[in-house]
């Protein structure tokens, strides 16, 4: 028996599972195969595991800050790693079963296996005992996702290198943990694991932290870091490492040998495309990722690609997002998908942002305007004793419109919808700046952000300017 | 050519906006002069500029972000040519860093970050990856060596003869080999001690003056890889024409032997040599440069008098020229308007002269100075200015330019605000800005949006004056002087002083330009108002 869908989604990630059930609200004939676990990488191993640990360990920070906002807490502050480990996989095996509940509702067939290419609208479901299946599709979606990359050359035994996959379900928390790599998920692993008592020294090849961010972000949650005592090593590089009989020495560029007891690479993801049989269908990767256009098709006709797997955006949202506008696209009804996507880091403080970084706009020759509000003169920040960070918008110089929305403080990332549902509006900076907010709130910070993008932030001092020498080097100019 | 930056320190951000710029091409900087400002959302800075000159080329438009260590801006002498780069994405990449105290280069072979192999390019996190690492290559430094200008007219030499062989290590005053010119043969003493790597440069070849000839290096390969980094630009220019674009290399590896004989050794810019041999200026009479390292340059020769029996009559100087382009510029293309009011000035006299004597030190003029800020503010289109694109840009603040003759020239140097300061600030200002610019010491050039200009104390009762552009408006005052008036059918003996404004017609209606000369006679015939 064999029945041709409309469309067949490989992979159940956040992009995978959103598009099967947005083309079965379409009324498509649809399949959707996956591997593993219902969820991907981002509720299996990815944004949903590691929020649950963050969750317990700011709950921790605040409670050790209680004496501060006058709570008396007796007897000494402990937490249970093997709780606290149940209640994350509580949370994964609700939620997958959310997902399951979904597709059957929505009438989607499910297959358990992995899928490849056999031909352009042919494909192969091979279960885990081996059983083929062939499948006939009008459209394919790759949802295939990434994996942890790994350092060709290191040790691979995850007693002592990790990635994020083995770390979020660590049995037992090591004291002292080595992370290579500064980006999102270094930086919320460090936040989470000091807090868990463990000695944390970052390492980081580029200059700051977070560096695809704005800067001020990255070096605002740097200063935090540093100052709650994690180690930062920055314009760093793991030069090599070796494995003794009870820990792991490091050497990095400039500094002593490092012994510890774990490391965790963390420097970015590799695309799960290698064994999908492209060339069956002419497909090359650029360097893993699948290249699309703006609605989501790859070069052959029919077979698209969203989410981490076609390497435009890594965040589960993105996925999402990029599905259903796959899903449309396949089913006639498409246009080119260009809307803002916010980025959200849930270390403490958290980061987040929406829009054009200063930088990218200097890179597009886009001149601009920033404002900035510091989350400290708020009333709500100080009731709440969430004093820590700033706002910033980026507005175009010349026009107003609004570029860009930066934020590091507490609640960051929910406040980041506001500016996203300005941004999505097309909004002019002004807008943003006259829209009322309830007080007292931290999202007060991106009005007068904005204000102050026009130098009219009623709740800051008028702008100084300190004046500094500048750096001067003698050229010969050819 | 000085290329001006961000400097890093642990206060200093790594990234700022470049909101405005202070200076626009062209203008003259002086040491501890403003030049731009950056925003950063909090700290927010004006870079000053420890060295002298003009600035040649702005790197980073207003609007865009910089780096700590990126070129903003060149500033050099105005001969030297300009810099090749692309205006926006200047990358802060060390190739060829010269150390300007010492007058040699420091040259470090680039190093590159690796491409991000398994990132996206697209995702926000950065990732670092080991196994690709920079590959780092020799660092050490190079000091080339170059063929000396000894006397402006050589152009190039002839190595006669190294007097040390490659590996040698010499050490400084050290001579090093003989050279030959169109006048004379001399010796070339080494300037840097140092293991002499390469000489590239052999036994008879013919060198044009300021090309490397050798170079010191503790390591053979750094001189290769600094060489392979010269590839794309040369060391020897093309064109080997004896134009200025040959003459700005700051970088003088070698002196001869007998130019330290003769003059003893001034450092000097090249550009600021040319125009001291055209004034017939002795470098040696320039106390000090202000250039790094006390280098001469040709802002610093505008206070020193040509030697006795000189002739600066053939070509105009840099500046001459300058001003005598603008004026054209401005008679040509601005549709120039007149409003004349004599005024009664015997209050102002007798006001100044209280005040004088009891309160602070002023003049007249600051009064002046003190009315004209004032209606600036209240009358807007004296702060606008006609843009190319056929629009008015209005700009807010109330900068008073103020022309000061000197020897060179005319000089416009510019009060800041001058609406906000007190009469006893504004006087205080003035004669700094003056004084200064007497001196040679430019305050705020270009940034004023008005300017005002007084004969009277050389008699002159009463003239036109043209306008300074990119402004709109400039009054000319003349002198303060006794007269008599009639007033209901009496004569009065009183005191009397001309104003002259003249207006950009395209932005200034005649009217507009009435009542804003009745409100600076307002002013200053009621003049406690300005105190
Ligand atoms: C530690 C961590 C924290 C993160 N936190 C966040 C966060 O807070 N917010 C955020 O937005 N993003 C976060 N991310 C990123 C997010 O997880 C990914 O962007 C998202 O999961 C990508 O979704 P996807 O659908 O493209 O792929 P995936 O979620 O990777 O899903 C791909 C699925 O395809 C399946 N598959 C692969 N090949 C085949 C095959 N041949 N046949 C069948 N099935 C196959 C896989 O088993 C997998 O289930 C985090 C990631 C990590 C690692």
């Amino acid at each position: 028996m064999s029945t041709e869908y409309d469309i067949t989604v490989i992979g159940a990630g956040p992009g995978g599972y959103v598009a099967a059930l947005k083309a079965a609200r379409m009324g498509a004939r649809v399949a959707v195969v996956e591997k593993g676990h219902l969820g991907g990488a981002c509720l299996n191993v990815g944004c949903i595991p590691s929020k649950a640990l963050l969750a317990s360990a700011e709950l921790l920070h605040k409670i050790r800050a209680a004496g501060s906002m006058g709570v008396k807490v007796h007897g000494g502050i402990e937490f249970d790693w093997a709780k606290i480990q149940k209640r994350k996989d509580k949370v994964i095996r609700k939620l997958r079963g959310g997902i399951k509940g979904l597709l059957g509702a929505g009438d989607v067939h499910l297959m358990t296996g992995t899928a490849t290419f056999k031909a352009a609208g042919t494909l192969t479901v091979t279960t885990s005992e081996g059983k083929e299946e062939t499948i006939h599709t009008k459209n394919t979606i790759i949802a295939t996702g990434s994996v942890p990359a790994r350092v060709p050359g290191w040790p691979t035994d995850p007693q002592w290198v990790c990635t994020s996959d083995e770390a979020l379900h660590w049995k037992a928390l090591p004291k002292r943990l080595l992370i290579v790599g500064g980006g999102v998920i270094g930086c919320e692993f460090a936040c989470m694991m000091h807090e868990y008592g463990v000695e944390v020294h970052v390492v980081e090849m580029l200059d700051g932290l977070l560096t695809g961010m704005e800067s001020q972000l990255g070096d605002a949650l740097e200063a935090s870091f540093r100052q709650r005592g994690i180690r930062i090593l920055t314009s760093a590089k793991v030069e090599g490492m070796t494995v003794g009989q009870t820990d792991v020495t490091v050497s990095v560029s400039g500094e002593a040998p490092l012994a510890v007891d774990k490391v965790l690479v963390a420097i970015g993801r590799r695309p799960n495309t290698e064994h999908l049989g492209l060339d069956a269908i002419g497909l090359a990767p650029d360097r893993g990722f699948l290249r699309v256009d703006d609605r989501m098709q790859t070069e052959v006709a029919g077979v698209y690609c969203i989410g981490d797997a076609n390497g435009r955006c890594l965040l589960a949202h993105a996925a999402s997002a990029q599905g259903e506008a796959a899903v449309q696209d396949a089913l006639g009804r498409g246009e080119a998908f260009s809307l803002p996507i916010p980025s959200a880091v849930y270390t403490f403080p958290e980061v987040a942002a929406v829009g054009m970084t200063t930088r990218e706009a200097t890179e597009q020759g886009i001149p601009v305007k920033v404002g900035q509000f510091p989350i400290g003169y708020l009333g709500k920040a100080m009731a709440v004793g969430e004093e820590g960070g700033f706002a910033r918008v980026v507005r175009h110089r010349d026009d107003n419109t609004l570029l860009g929305v930066h934020l590091i403080g507490h609640n960051a990332t929910e406040i980041i919808e506001v500016a996203t549902a300005m941004l999505t509006m097309k909004a002019d900076t002004q807008a943003l700046a006259k829209m009322v907010f309830a007080h007292p709130t931290l999202g007060e910070a991106v009005k007068e952000a904005a204000e102050d993008s026009f130098e009219a932030a009623l709740h800051l001092p008028p702008r100084e300017f300190a004046k500094v020498v500048a750096a001067v080097e003698e050229v010969s100019i050819q | 050519m000085y290329r001006l930056s961000l400097g890093e320190s642990s206060s200093s951000p790594r990234e700022a906006i470049v909101a405005k710029w202070l200076k626009a091409e062209g203008q003259v900087v002086t040491a501890g002069d403003s030049i731009v400002r950056l925003e950063t959302g909090d700290a927010n800075l004006e870079l000053t500029s420890a060295v002298a000159g003009t600035v040649r080329q702005i790197a980073i438009r207003e609007g865009l972000a910089c780096r700590v260590g990126q070129v903003l801006c060149y500033v050099g002498d105005p001969a030297e040519p300009i810099p090749a780069v692309s205006p926006v994405n200047d990358a802060p990449t060390v190739s060829a860093r010269a150390s300007a105290q010492e007058s040699k280069e420091t040259v470090q072979t680039p190093t590159t970050i690796p491409e991000e192999a398994l990132m996206s390019p697209d995702t926000p996190s950065s990732s670092s990856s080991p196994s690709s690492s920079p590959t780092t290559g020799p660092t050490g430094q190079v000091i080339p060596i170059l063929m000396p200008q000894a006397g402006q007219s050589m152009e190039e030499g002839t190595v006669l003869e190294w007097k040390v062989a490659e590996g040698d290590s010499i050490s400084e005053g050290q001579v090093i080999l003989e050279i030959e010119t169109d006048k004379a043969n001399m010796d070339v003493e080494a300037v840097d001690s140092g293991r002499l790597a390469k000489i590239v440069a052999q036994a008879g070849a013919i060198v044009e003056v300021k090309v490397p000839i050798a170079y010191l290096a503790d390591n053979d390969a750094d001189v290769e890889a600094f060489i392979a980094g010269q590839g794309m630009a040369p060391e020897a220019p093309a064109d080997p024409s004896p134009s200025v674009t040959r003459d700005e290399t700051p970088v003088t590896g070698a002196k001869t032997a007998s130019s330290v004989r003769s003059s003893g050794r001034v450092k000097a810019s090249p550009a600021a040599r040319k125009l001291a041999a055209q004034k017939n200026i002795d470098l040696n009479r320039v106390s000090q440069g202000s250039g790094p390292g006390g280098r001469v340059l040709t802002t610093d020769l505008a206070s020193v008098e040509a030697a006795p029996g000189s002739s600066v009559g053939g070509q105009l100087s840099k500046m001459r020229r300058a001003i005598a382009r603008n004026l054209l510029f401005s008679k040509q293309t601005i549709p120039h308007f007149y409003a004349k009011a004599t005024i009664e000035a015997q209050r102002l006299y007798e006001t100044y002269g209280r005040v004088k004597s009891g309160q602070f030190q002023c003049t007249i003029n600051d009064f002046v100075v003190a009315a004209c800020a004032r209606s600036v503010r209240e009358f807007e289109p004296f702060r606008g200015q006609f843009q190319a694109d056929e629009t008015i840009k209005v700009f807010p603040d109330c900068n008073i330019g103020l022309a000061v003759g000197t020897d060179e020239g005319l000089t416009v140097p510019v009060v800041l605000h001058a609406d906000r300061l007190t009469l006893d600030a504004l006087a205080a200002e003035i004669r700094n800005i003056v004084e200064g610019a007497r001196r040679g010491k430019m305050a705020n050039v270009g940034q004023g949006v008005f300017t005002i200009t007084n004969l009277g104390m050389f008699g002159v009762e009463s003239f036109q004056a043209i306008i300074n552009p990119p402004e709109s408006a400039i009054l000319a005052v003349g002198a303060l002087r006794e007269d008599v008036k009639v007033e209901n059918g009496a004569i009065k003996p009183t005191r009397l002083m001309a104003l002259t404004l003249s207006v950009d017609h395209r932005v200034i209606d005649g009217v507009v330009a009435a009542r804003f000369l009745a409100r600076v006679r307002e002013l200053l015939e009621a003049p406690e108002q300005l105190l």
